[in-house]
């Protein structure tokens, strides 16, 4: 049997878990999550989180700062893995809470819970490079299949990891998707978790990122129109003070990873809703003991061979 | 059972590319534009692919900096002109050229290699010499050759060099001064902003790419294992700009082009040569995410089910200089089911996104041409493999290693 507080306590010093354990925390977390439909109802008061990308140490900042589980209500809105060197303990802990507080945390799929994205930014590597082998990288990946695609708290404010779909006016067509597999680049559970909402626009265009779609204003005031809705909550893009506001208070983007790769030096935040509805944005900056950039040149060129070139380019 | 490309067309608007009842809803989201002097894409002047000023460098311009130009302004080329202060274009520096730059200054040293140009500049480089663009720019293979058009051209005149492969065109005013590039991307994109304004292009829009037999399985793959010295080697010897990199089932899993040599040529960054090219992938992506502050796919692709308008707005959208073709998914597998990540594919033996074939730009000018000229062959249910389309394009390839060709 799982001490699931002692295997907390475990992984938020960093331990490496063994491989059999997360084969079983994979386990019990699919039964919970396959209960759950593909929109779950939630009620404030809630705090929502965004994209959090391995950055553990500001994972552990969030608890501080918004409370801890259970005693605040988490939903967390997907890329949970990936860019950050931390990203297996992040996605253990996360696991871990949603088993041990099943109603006070919910997880979103984002755009990186893929098997394809992994292995390009990075969650595959850190797999492997912790445990030797792809083991733990494909029981994460299986897990990733089962969690849910969209939330709606109070009836009201509409949550996903990316955005809107031209096959979706409604709610209920998220309802009967089959979730429980690895989506393609096309179709709309792959615009849920990819799509962009865009000023420039008015309507849907198809979207840089190769995946999804861009929108625009007039799109989401027919999606809050037909679906009785307040406001659409969502992650997905990077945004320097951490959070944005779009298309008159109609929807927002929240970014939970600051200084971004160690690099950007982004602030982050973390949406706090309360019982009457009102939102606060808690704008936070990265926490101490962040790598150098040292450490992370270091870090990268680990396997480099020696040779010596003249220095002809810049 | 022989395994065949017979595949019926989608019915289900679920699987239809753009996801609504019709390319043509979709199209009709936006007016047509009312600016344009024709509605005959063919005969409009080439002066409406203008965009910005084009850079062109001087002889004695040194590597470095020509190089720092060509990466810092995501230009694909840079004219160089004969003499200071002439309109002539002597040779053209692009990535081709740096990328066997680089090669010439690591001492990959090839017996091939045989030219006296290569063995003075390479003893140039040894001596400390300072080198040009100049000298450099007839290092690349397989270049296109520098082309101009007059400004008096117009789109179906582009079109017909465009068709045969031929990258970019310089535009030129009766004088010979160039006045702007025209090009593959250009083109394709200037027509689908404006495609409402075409009418008779409408009918191609919603043909599946696999009514249109378009695309060619004439590309070279990679293993993710391999290095990336060994990519940019292959790509230099083979003169083919860009390469899919595959898993050891060729499942897509990106693609490294001579462009991304940009990614190499800090001497500290060098050391990425000695990576395998799926850990370049992650470079590369990850690099292009933080820029963006969005991530992008690993890879550009489209199915055998996408439309030829979804093909172009996908290009459009990515910017990108071709689409993979690849296996796409069949219908999902229950819930709870097998713990295997692969899905079977349709086709016996296929496997999700495995590497079908490339679609370029070449490859949709050259159907849009044929759609205007009205030889594009009726949509017929195709069997037997899949085959090139443009059987007009005189740009063939070199053969290539043949345990990586698909």
């Amino acid at each position: 049997m799982l001490d699931l507080d002692e295997l907390i306590e475990r992984i938020q010093k960093k331990e490496l878990i063994a491989e059999v354990v997360i084969a079983t925390l994979c386990s019990l977390a699919k039964e919970t999550l396959v209960q759950e439909s593909n929109t779950v109802q939630l009620s404030t008061p809630i705090t929502v989180v965004g994209d959090i990308h391995g950055q553990f140490d500001d994972l552990l900042e969030i608890f501080k700062i918004g409370g801890p589980c259970p005693y605040t209500n988490y939903l967390f809105l997907g890329d949970y893995v990936d860019r950050g060197f931390y990203s297996v303990e992040t996605i253990l802990l996360l696991i871990c809470l949603k088993l041990r507080y099943p109603q006070r945390m919910t997880l979103l799929r984002g755009n990186h819970e893929s098997r394809g994205v992994t292995q390009t930014y990075g969650f595959y590597a850190e797999c492997v490079r912790k445990y030797g082998n792809a083991n733990v990288w494909r029981h994460l990946t299986e897990l990733f299949d089962y969690l849910t695609l969209s939330a709606v708290i109070d009836g009201r404010l509409f949550c996903v990891h990316g955005g809107l779909s031209p096959s979706i006016q409604h709610v209920d067509q998220i309802l009967v998707m089959n979730r429980f597999r690895e989506f393609p680049h096309e179709g709309p559970m792959a615009d849920l978790m990819w799509s962009d909402p865009d000023p420039s626009i008015q309507e849907f265009a198809l979207s840089p990122r190769g995946a999804g779609y861009s929108f625009g204003e007039r799109i989401v005031d027919k999606f809050l129109h037909s679906n009785k809705l307040d406001h659409i909550l969502r992650a997905h893009q990077l945004c320097s003070e951490g959070y944005q506001v779009l298309f008159d208070d109609k929807l927002s983007t929240i970014w939970s990873a600051p200084n971004y790769c160690y690099r950007c030096a982004n602030l982050a935040s973390i949406l706090q809703i309360e019982t009457d509805q009102s939102r606060f944005f808690n704008v936070f900056d990265a926490a101490p003991n962040q790598p150098t950039l040292g450490e992370i040149l270091k870090y990268q060129q680990s396997m480099a061979s020696s040779q010596s070139i003249a220095e002809y380019f810049l | 059972m022989p395994h065949s490309n017979l595949t019926p067309e989608p019915t289900d608007t679920r699987r239809q590319s753009f996801g609504m009842a019709s390319v043509s809803e979709f199209l009709a989201q936006c007016p047509p534009p009312t600016n344009l002097p024709s509605n005959k894409w063919q005969d409009i002047p080439i002066r409406f692919l203008f965009d910005k000023d084009v850079a062109i460098v001087d002889p004695d311009t040194p590597i470095e900096e020509a190089s720092a130009l060509l990466i810092d302004n995501d230009l694909s080329s840079i004219p160089i002109r004969a003499a200071k202060g002439s309109d002539d274009i002597a040779r053209v520096f692009d990535y081709s050229d740096l990328t066997a730059f680089l090669l010439l200054v690591l001492h990959i040293d090839d017996a091939k290699e045989a030219t006296d140009a290569y063995r003075k500049l390479s003893q140039e480089v040894q001596n400390g010499t300072p080198i040009t663009a100049y000298q450099v720019a007839e290092l690349g293979k397989n270049k296109d050759p520098f082309m101009t058009v007059p400004a008096t051209s117009t789109l179906g005149d582009l079109a017909e060099i465009l068709a045969t492969g031929i990258r970019r065109v310089a535009v030129v005013d009766e004088n010979r001064k160039i006045l702007s590039i025209a090009s593959q991307r250009q083109l394709i994109r200037f027509l689908w902003t404006n495609v409402r304004a075409f009418p008779a292009l409408e009918p191609l829009m919603s043909r599946t790419i696999h009514s249109l037999d378009i695309g060619s399985s004439d590309f070279i793959c990679i293993n993710g294992d391999k290095k990336v010295i060994s990519a940019f080697r292959q790509m230099h010897e083979t003169g083919i700009g860009s390469l899919a990199v595959v898993d050891s089932q060729y499942r897509l899993l990106g693609n490294i082009s001579l462009v991304d040599v940009k990614y190499v040529t800090r001497s500290s960054s060098i050391y990425l040569l000695n990576r395998t090219c799926g850990h370049f992938l992650s470079v590369i992506k990850s690099e292009q995410g933080i820029r963006a502050g969005k991530d992008s796919a690993p890879a550009f692709n489209v199915y055998e089910s996408s439309t030829f308008a979804f093909t172009m707005a996908k290009v459009v959208a990515t910017q990108c200089h071709r689409l993979w073709l690849v296996q796409s998914p069949s219908c999902p597998p229950s819930p709870k089911s097998s713990n295997s990540h692969l899905m079977p594919g349709s086709n016996a033996g296929l496997k999700v996104n495995q590497l079908l074939g490339m679609i370029s730009l070449t490859d949709m000018i050259y159907v849009i041409l044929a759609q205007t000229k009205g030889t594009l062959p009726q949509p017929t249910a195709r069997i037997g493999r899949r085959g090139s389309t443009s059987s007009g394009r005189s740009h063939s390839k070199v053969s290539m290693d043949s345990s990586y060709r698909r």
